[in-house]
């Protein structure tokens, strides 16, 4: 593990390793204390960057940026888990390539989700039928999000490199889609979906479950800034402060 | 000072800004090669500590420590984001080290880079190459592999090994930052 922590710390792992370092470094003091060793390192190799005056009106511009935030949040508050909210619809403008094979993977979900509909009327199970129909509303919402000017989104692949989830992290909101995850059993675990931060900290930014209808849509609160998202799976209904066992994880794209 | 920031306090984060403003920058410039890119990365790293000031932890390391390491991280992401020519197409002898220091360079901080500079000079080559690639490249170690032709865990254990003789070096030189007092802590 500590070739990893090194990697780590030179922000220069793969996502699943990443979150697996994170995770030891919960619970592994010498390694923590070799990461902060590392990072001084590279600290002092960064200070030694060729000096280069910034441009003129660069501070001027952050400070504009910090007055238009709020006050720095306690540690209280930046360690609620968001609650569940309804995804809310974007505006749409043209997809780039990578868009584009997401968007088509999505699409074909939504054309399952629209079957899955059709087999519920057939067994006029009308509580299926509206669920799907739900569904599908949000993952229309969610494909056109992700050509929403100003988000970014993550696909999130397991540890095959197999994409089983996108993420799309607008203003205002954060939602997750799962397609290709495995159904949980809500009495005993439940999916959480994590948020890589600046420093490469995992936090929890809700949890959710997955039955057995097909691709669903989850809404959380935002937090903004996230640099890449994860799923994890874990036992009973409350996240742990760090992912235990990561399923899914990917880099945040604009 | 980082109380102050802490605090909300508008006057802190201008002069968290003037002490390490221009080595921020430094560093984002020579990662992202593009000033659009080195702006967007200065600047979410220094809003970075100002939404985290709070979050500290003094027992991790200094202030200056994090504040360049959420630059160099962001300053990475954004590279790799953009996908940038430059650095896909950069050359491995210009990965090695850092440029020469600019004619404006302070005195100081000129022995500073210089000794940063021989520190990583005397690593031996396919240590410094890897290390370079990776930090001030931004390629992940797989991209490192691939670039270097080496087994992935060969990239891994050279970078370790560079980390611990840098830190050697580095601490023999009494440079701020490695074994020293903490400033900012």
């Amino acid at each position: 593990m500590s070739r990893h922590v090194a990697g780590h710390a030179l922000h220069a792992l793969e996502p699943v390793d990443e979150l697996a370092v994170l995770a030891h470094l919960e619970r592994c003091a010498e390694c923590a204390g070799a990461l902060r060793r590392h990072r001084e390192v590279l600290g002092v190799l960064g200070g030694a960057a060729p000096d280069i005056a910034p441009p003129a009106d660069l501070r001027e511009r952050i400070l504009r940026a910090a007055g238009g935030e709020p006050a720095p949040r306690s540690i209280r508050e930046d360690h609620e888990v968001a609650r569940p909210t309804r995804p809310r619809p974007s505006r749409v403008r043209s997809a780039g390539s990578g868009r584009r094979r997401l968007v088509a993977g999505l699409a074909a979900a939504a054309v399952a989700i629209t079957v899955a509909g059709l087999a519920g009327q057939a067994t006029d199970l009308a509580g299926q039928r509206d669920s799907a129909a739900a569904q599908a509303r949000d993952l229309g919402r969610i494909v056109t999000g992700l050509d929403s000017p100003g988000s970014a989104r993550a696909t999130l692949t397991d540890g095959h490199g197999t994409p089983v989830a996108a993420v799309v992290a607008g203003p205002g909101s954060v939602q997750v889609v799962s397609v290709d995850l495995p159904t949980n059993d809500a009495t005993h675990d439940v999916y959480v979906l994590w948020g890589l931060d600046a420093a490469g900290d995992p936090r929890a930014i809700g949890t959710f479950d997955v039955g057995p209808t097909g691709p669903e849509v989850e809404g959380f609160a935002a937090m903004p800034w996230m640099t890449g998202y994860a799923i994890s799976v874990e036992p009973g209904r409350t996240p742990p402060r760090t992912p235990s066992q990561v399923v899914a994880s990917g880099r945040v794209v604009l | 000072m980082l109380a102050d920031v802490a605090a909300g306090l508008p006057d802190a984060l201008g002069a968290l800004y003037d002490r390490y403003g221009r080595r921020a920058w430094s560093l984002a410039r020579r990662i992202c090669g593009d000033d659009a890119l080195a702006e967007d990365a200065v600047q979410e790293a220094f809003l970075g500590v100002w939404r985290g000031a709070a979050q500290f932890d003094p027992a991790r390391g200094r202030m200056s420590t994090w504040l360049l390491t959420l630059v160099h991280h962001r300053a990475v992401d954004l590279v790799r984001r953009e996908q940038s020519q430059r650095r896909r197409t950069l050359d491995l002898d210009e990965a090695d080290l850092p440029d020469e220091p600019a004619a404006e360079e302070t005195a100081i901080d000129a022995v500073v880079a210089g000794s940063v500079r021989d520190a990583l000079g005397a690593l031996p080559r396919d240590q410094r190459e890897v290390l370079a690639l990776a930090y001030f490249g931004g390629y992940t170690q797989r991209e490192v592999a691939t670039l270097t032709r080496v087994p992935l865990g060969t990239v891994k254990s050279r970078t370790f090994a560079a980390l611990a003789r840098l830190r050697i070096t580095l601490a023999g030189t009494r440079l701020s930052g490695v074994d020293g007092a903490g400033e900012d802590r």
